[in-house]
């Protein structure tokens, strides 16, 4: 990235004398590659450090039974193996596998185009535009204690909003059908605002010329947005559909802070399970191997997504 | 060009160097951080003081701070030989500290432990086994301990700590709904009956399931002698007759519930509950957030005895201690009758001495003198490795159907035991 520089002060040899290689000390080149590999040690020295450590530490007593207390005692592939197949030990292993596959079904499209949807909206230098920005994004900022407690009063069953609106009488955080998506709903409410800015940057990085070409060729309204914008879009949602299922395969925060997992393990996705392991049960060694058997499925959709997915804008 | 280079250069530098530095200038995690008192050094004559090292939860506020250091300098004071080292350590941090310092070799003499942990810190070889301490020539009187919270140490037989504090759970009624509470399922079963008004008024905020619900079911059971596990704690016992009765019954007095109702915010405040279960912290919340609220609170009904489940901390001694007979000696000390009022106040929870209750404070209120008499039938947790595991995913997790959807409790509680035994056995 610094290499502009070369064209005006290069040291290079004049035309025509033999091509003596300066001496790596006296070569500028060589300098400023150091001096990148230099910026970069720091953040390289803490990775391996504070995080592959950990992570090779980690992967080594997933074979193992451990407390935390008493040195671990190996145990092979028994903890992997026990999660697949010991339904005594770990009756809710591929239930909590469910539960977090059907949140990532559920949250992922929402969390990805509901912002869209905003953002194209916004998109469009309409009155207030600013106004509503501030309003979208007010619960990115806003303390989880503060809208738990707001979702508490609009999702009671007796005098809810949401029941309000509905006619209904439903409880929605302790019925066993609705907890999941409703927390769901709560997630992906809370995504909005954070999605919005990625979209709308995304947007805005769309030259209008772009557009005018395609209103010449008569493309206008749903046409242009659909052969114009979503394919020079679909970087953007391909980032978004990366990390998003990275994160999302991993969901603990709503379930932990709102349901516990009731009703009746309605709500027990993989990471409350895997904390719950560590936590409650003093199983760390079954926990590591939890968390592996997540790498290796997010692993597998993400790289499933590198293969499949349309990157380019074309 | 070459002056912008070596800046470069040496901002570089400078930044693995300041990385480098922060990684070898970073503290270790003084577990002693939180606060810690001084040993007092005695006349400078004889042997060095024994030192009892001992970790307790960082109390809530400054006041509870000055408490506990108060409870160790009035010993240290007087115990010139044996001196008490407090460090009161965050509860955020308290798991990870005290298992790295017993993973390290530098574990604490005695410290603070979470009831059903003990089962399990005992087995493994943790914790330091004192009945022969209690049982001793200094030892303790064992009846002097509320029955139900000194339990929770004994495991196989042997005693492993002494208990700190304890929780228990009694009946919250509304007394414009229900001026009679309850004594016996009967009256229980029908003032909620009477009290049912569909949509508008439910009989009792729950039964819940999961973890939660499992850890008051004890509560009911107990009741009608239903037991979670046998005495000797080498098998579990929630199917017995008894507690297939027990859920039954529950099922009947839920049939006289509204799920909308019980589960609306505050139902019990806003007057739309007329009987819950719930621990003294319900107390304060009522009285602070609900001064309208006409409410009492009386012993969970029962069947054929009293009972209640329970919650807490013990005080235990660690294997690795050098001084086992001074520890005991200071774990006596700060379990006695005195000191396990304050305790009480600095945990916010209950105390674990019979004598305890005569105390006014307990006397002359008319809630926490209920709970004073219900702790005395709090039935401790059994004392098996796995419990907690049995309690959220085998236990808890029928108590929905068996509790609100009224499903046939035997042959559900039969695979539920035989998974129970299943997990006890590897």
């Amino acid at each position: 990235m610094a290499q502009p520089r070369l064209s005006a002060s290069a040291e290079v040899p004049p035309a025509g004398a033999a091509s003596v290689k300066p001496p790596w000390y006296k070569n500028h080149l060589w300098w400023e590659s150091a001096t990148g590999y230099l910026f970069i040690t720091p953040a390289i020295l803490y990775f391996l450090v504070f995080q592959l450590t950990g992570v090779l530490w980690g992967f080594y007593l997933s074979f193992t039974k451990y407390n935390l207390r008493t040195p671990p005692v190996w145990v092979g592939l028994q903890n992997y193996i026990d999660l697949f197949t010991d339904r005594i030990q770990y009756p809710t292993f591929y239930h909590s596998l469910w539960i977090s596959l059907k949140w990532v079904i559920m949250e992922r499209p929402g969390a990805i185009f509901l912002p869209l949807f905003v953002a194209l909206l916004l998109n469009n230098e309409i009155k207030g535009e600013g106004l509503f920005k501030t309003l979208f994004f007010i619960p990115v900022i806003t303390p989880g204690i503060a809208m738990a407690a707001a979702w508490k009063a609009i999702l009671d069953p007796e005098v809810g909003f949401l029941n309000l609106i509905l006619g209904t009488n439903i409880s929605w955080l302790k019925d066993a059908t609705f907890a999941l998506p409703t927390l769901v709903g709560m997630e992906v409410w809370g995504a909005i605002g954070g999605g919005m800015w990625i979209w709308l940057s995304a947007l805005k990085a769309i030259p209008n010329e772009v557009y005018e070409a395609g209103a010449i060729d008569g493309a206008t309204g749903l046409r242009s947005f659909w052969h114009i914008t979503l394919p020079l879009l679909r970087p953007t949602l391909f980032y978004m559909s990366v990390t998003g299922a990275i994160g999302s395969f991993q969901v603990f925060m709503p379930m932990y802070l709102m349901t516990g997992g009731e009703p009746q393990n309605s709500t027990l996705s993989f990471g409350l399970l895997l904390y719950n392991h560590v936590k409650r049960y003093d199983a760390m060694g079954a926990a590591l191997a939890m968390a592996f058997i997540l790498l290796v499925i997010v692993l597998t959709v993400t790289l499933l997504q590198f293969k499949f997915f349309p990157q380019k804008t074309d | 060009m070459k002056r912008s280079r070596t800046l470069t250069l040496a901002i570089a530098l400078t930044l693995i160097l300041s990385l480098v530095a922060g990684c070898s200038g970073t503290k270790k995690e003084e577990p002693a951080a939180g606060s810690e008192t001084k040993a007092e050094t005695p006349a400078p004559e004889k042997k060095e003081p024994v030192e009892v090292s001992f970790w307790a939860y960082q109390p809530d506020n400054p006041e509870n701070q000055k408490l506990l250091e108060s409870i160790v300098d009035e010993w240290n004071k007087s115990n010139p030989d044996i001196q008490i080292k407090l460090a009161a350590i965050p509860r955020d941090t308290w798991d990870e500290k005290l298992n790295t310092a017993i993973a390290g070799g530098v574990a604490p003499d005695i410290s603070y432990l979470d009831q059903p942990k003990v089962a399990q810190w005992a087995k493994e070889g943790t914790l330091l086994d004192i009945t022969q301490y209690a049982d001793g020539q200094n030892g303790i009187k064992r009846d002097e301990y509320i029955e139900g919270a000194l339990l929770t140490n004994e495991v196989d037989g042997k005693l492993y700590g002494l208990p700190l504090n304890m929780t228990t759970v009694a009946m919250f009624y509304n007394k414009d709904l229900v001026p009679t509470p309850p004594k016996t399922w009967d009256e229980w079963l029908a003032i909620s009956k009477q009290v049912y008004k569909k949509g508008e008024i439910s009989a009792f905020e729950g039964p819940w399931g999961g973890g939660w619900g499992a850890w008051l079911f004890p509560a009911f059971g107990g009741t009608n002698d239903c037991y979670m596990a046998n005495k000797e704690n080498t098998e579990v016992t929630f199917n017995s007759p008894q507690c297939v009765e027990t859920f039954k019954f529950i099922h009947q007095i839920f049939q006289n519930n509204d799920m909308d109702v019980i589960t609306s915010n505050e139902a019990f405040g806003n007057g739309k509950v007329a009987m819950k279960v719930s621990g003294a912290w319900d107390v304060v919340h009522y009285k602070n957030n609900f001064p309208n609220l006409n409410f009492g609170v009386t012993l969970i009904p029962k069947n054929t005895r009293y009972a209640s489940n329970i919650g807490g901390e013990n005080l235990v001694a660690y294997k690795s201690t050098k001084n086992p007979e001074a520890v005991f000696q200071v774990m006596k000390y700060l379990t006695n009758d005195v000191n396990s009022v304050k305790f009480a106040d600095i945990t916010g929870n209950f105390p674990i001495r019979v004598k305890a209750s005569q105390d006014p404070k307990y006397t002359s209120d008319p809630y926490l003198s209920v709970f004073m008499e219900q702790l005395k039938y709090a039935l401790p947790r059994p004392r098996i490795t796995e419990w907690i595991k049995i309690n959220d995913e085998i236990l808890g997790a029928v108590l929905d159907d068996l509790q609100q959807k009224g499903m046939d409790p035997k042959p559900i509680l039969d695979e539920q035991v035989k998974k129970a035994h299943a997990l006890m056995g590897k």
